[in-house]
């Protein structure tokens, strides 16, 4: 297990640590400054995670009002974007939760319809010769990336996303997941797994690989 | 981790090792094991590219972006829940917030729908007779050139179009079928069916350029549109589009010093300005990529640069250490992928550890089809991965200066100002501005300083472009507001707009 660092180590190493410090003090102003830099990130692992735009956008700024929330009491115990993404975590599994309660599991993006048949409509399209063979590749390729990630498990796709996205490492991700760093290991290398499962007809022979939606 | 002696044989842990070594997890005695292993067995080597290409392909999920009120609303939102303790959060409680607001929800659902019905009803009724144009019917009107605005910005005329697609550097790169034209956008259904299928960061960036071209004067729209025009109705519309991007991708590369004087030129002087700068020694070897071959060469570049990040951070001296430190994981990777391409570039790429030709290889096949072609016509790997370099020289280094480094100079970013040029510029500033700029944004405020330093320093106070509230954009055509929600945007120099 990695060794902790001091307060001190992370408010000197950690841009944002003190951003969120100035936060903590009263500075309206670096909470918008910690909004620009994360909103993006946030998003796009939310997004993933939850499968809805709208919902995702919905989450994040959850997010930020829990660290806004949170600002009188904190104490920089880690680098401040595992402490960000731990609550992104929390806040997405209790989403999860009550869409689950309400019988509203939609793991797939609703803008380009479903994940299954948006590449293999696309599919059909470039076969008839309406689209343009590189554009339908690009997206062809797109939405069976996004169905294999949606066919992991959740916490397989949050590790893989903060991976991934975040760059995180194996010690961080186990921070934010509630894990040890040799579960994260096992648990991105079964998502590798996966995912090459997945994609691997797709990249052979550019059939698709059949993925349906859980 | 696994510390025993002997590499795993379980397939499992087998899969396990390879992904930690593949997250640059794995240090010490079990790095070299499955370093070695990975030498001599090939059935490993072969699993260890096929989990890195498929993870690879994890770059092709869509990296979705908020819109550009989304920090103003968040802070808005923050704001009204302290005064409004009480109101309860998403996911706490939901059983009891689902039970105080259903039948609000009904109530307002009901009253939503009847006033969407009805005004949907109008609104289809005036658009038939044409008595109302929305904001969507603007975006289907002006497509074609909103997709192109930021190449036909660059692009005084159809005259400059056809002057660079005259120019060898632009016109001899194979015509790429994304370059071409689309003949999909002749009719509405066709444009609808193309935005219908847009991811929502494309949607975005397509909202952003129609509020930028709405905010032209009714001459610079109809400027842009005749060029449109112009190029579509040209005999040779390809092979202008194709200079036309080529010259786009171009100029995304050079220094921001050459973007004023590009902006500042006109007629045969640009062009003349253009072939000088084409002269120079590092711009006659150079690759012309795909955006996607850009992404996918930073990609590689990062990941690799990540991998080596211990190995790349010890050569480094202590202060560019400690900078790189203190910088956010997205910096932090950019910055050492610039170490990384600064030391391939001066080691030969064959002796280098960081360089491993399995994945430079794998990552080749992921380019495009000319980019290919161009790299095979080398006579080396050396040779290709420098050409490779030479395209990504700018990008790598990763865009705007990052808080506390310096710019890793290029062959032209060498006449960059100094932060201590900068600062004495800004003490030479009249009171009055200096006490505008403070009041600038970080961003906005060294961006208007560098602007009035090379203003300066080459003296064309009354040659400033026209429109001087646009010129607030970059390369790619970002506004302003753009950028404020682009995540790595950072000052030039670490010290902010000092109070007095």
């Amino acid at each position: 297990m990695t060794g902790r660092k001091s307060s001190n180590a992370y408010e000197r190493h950690d841009p944002d640590v003190r951003l969120m410090l100035k936060v903590r003090d009263g500075d309206a102003g670096a909470f918008e400054e910690l909004v620009i830099r994360y909103q993006n990130r946030l998003l796009a692992v939310l997004e993933h995670l939850v499968g809805k735009r709208d919902l995702a956008e919905d989450l994040t700024q959850e997010v930020f009002l829990r660290v806004y929330r949170a600002r009188e009491r904190y104490t920089p115990g880690a680098k401040f974007s595992t402490w960000l993404f731990t609550i992104a975590n929390n806040v997405a599994s209790n989403a999860r939760r009550t869409l689950a309660r309400r019988r509203e599991v939609h793991v797939e993006s609703s803008r380009s319809g479903s994940l299954s048949a948006d590449p293999l409509a696309q599919m059909a399209l470039a076969a008839s010769g309406q689209m343009p063979n590189r554009q339908l590749d690009h997206a062809e390729t797109r939405g069976i990336v996004r169905a294999a990630v949606a066919n992991l498990n959740e916490r397989q796709r949050m590790a893989v996303l903060l991976s991934k996205f975040e760059d995180m490492s194996y010690a961080d991700i186990a921070e934010v997941m509630k894990l040890s760093p040799q579960a994260v290991k096992s648990l991105l290398s079964r998502a590798r797994g996966s995912l090459r499962d997945a994609l691997s007809p797709y990249i052979q022979d550019g059939k698709n690989p059949g993925i349906t939606n859980p | 981790m696994n510390e025993s002696n002997m590499p795993p044989k379980d397939p499992q842990k087998i899969d396990e090792e390879i992904t930690a070594y593949l997250d640059g997890e794995l240090t010490g005695e079990t790095l070299d094991k499955i370093e070695k292993r990975l030498a001599s067995d090939s059935v490993f080597r072969a699993r260890l590219q096929d989990l890195d290409r498929d993870w690879m392909l994890l770059d092709e999920l869509p990296q979705s972006e908020v819109n550009q009120n989304f920090a103003a609303t968040t802070v808005e939102m923050v704001a009204i829940h302290e005064q409004h303790p009480d109101n309860g959060n998403y996911g706490d409680s939901a059983g009891q917030l689902i039970q105080q607001w259903v039948f609000v929800g009904f109530a307002v659902l009901a009253a939503c729908l009847a006033g969407f019905i009805l005004s949907t009803a109008l609104a289809a009724l005036l658009s038939a007779c044409g008595l109302l144009t929305t904001n969507n019917d603007a975006v289907l009107e002006n497509l074609p050139v909103l997709e192109n605005l930021d190449k036909y910005k660059l692009a005084e005329n159809i005259a400059f179009v056809q002057a660079i697609s005259h120019i060898d550097y632009f016109s001899n790169t194979p015509t790429d079928a994304s370059n071409t034209l689309p003949a999909y956008l002749d009719n509405i259904a066709a444009r609808k069916a193309h935005i219908g299928r847009m991811q929502p960061t494309e949607k975005t960036r397509l909202l952003n350029a129609q509020e930028y071209f709405m905010d032209l004067n009714v001459d610079e729209q109809s400027k842009l549109r005749d060029l449109h025009q112009q190029l579509v109705d040209n005999p040779n519309a390809n092979d202008l589009n194709n200079a036309l991007e080529q010259y786009y991708e171009w100029y995304k590369q050079l220094d921001p010093r050459e973007h004023v004087e590009l902006r500042i030129r006109s007629g045969n002087d640009r062009i003349s300005y253009i072939r000088t700068l084409l002269t120079r020694p590092q711009t006659v070897k150079k690759l012309s990529f795909t955006r996607r071959d850009l992404e996918v060469l930073l990609g590689w570049l990062r990941r690799t640069a990540m991998k080596h990040r211990v190995a790349l951070l010890r050569g480094a001296n202590q202060k560019e250490q400690r900078e790189i430190q203190q910088l956010s994981s997205t910096e932090r990777q950019r910055r050492l992928a610039t170490l990384l391409w600064k030391q391939w570039r001066k080691n030969g790429i064959l002796q280098e550890p960081t360089f491993d030709q399995l994945s430079y290889i794998a990552i080749k096949e992921q380019l495009s089809a000319a980019a290919r072609e161009q790299l095979d016509k080398q006579s080396s790997v050396d040779e290709e991965v420098h050409l490779l370099l030479n395209g990504v020289r700018s990008r790598a280094m990763g865009g705007p200066i990052q808080k506390g480094t310096r710019n890793v100079p290029g062959p032209s970013a060498q006449r960059q100002p100094s932060p201590e040029q900068l600062k004495d510029y800004f003490k030479r500033l009249p009171e009055q501005k200096r006490a505008q700029m403070k009041r600038l944004s970080r961003e906005e405020y060294y961006r208007e300083l560098l602007r009035g330093y090379y203003r300066d320093q080459v003296e064309f106070r009354n040659l400033r472009p026209k429109h001087d509230r646009k010129t607030n954009l970059g390369p790619t055509g970002e506004t302003n507001r753009t950028r404020r929600n682009s995540k790595n945007r950072s000052p030039i120099n670490n010290d902010p707009p000092k109070k007095q």
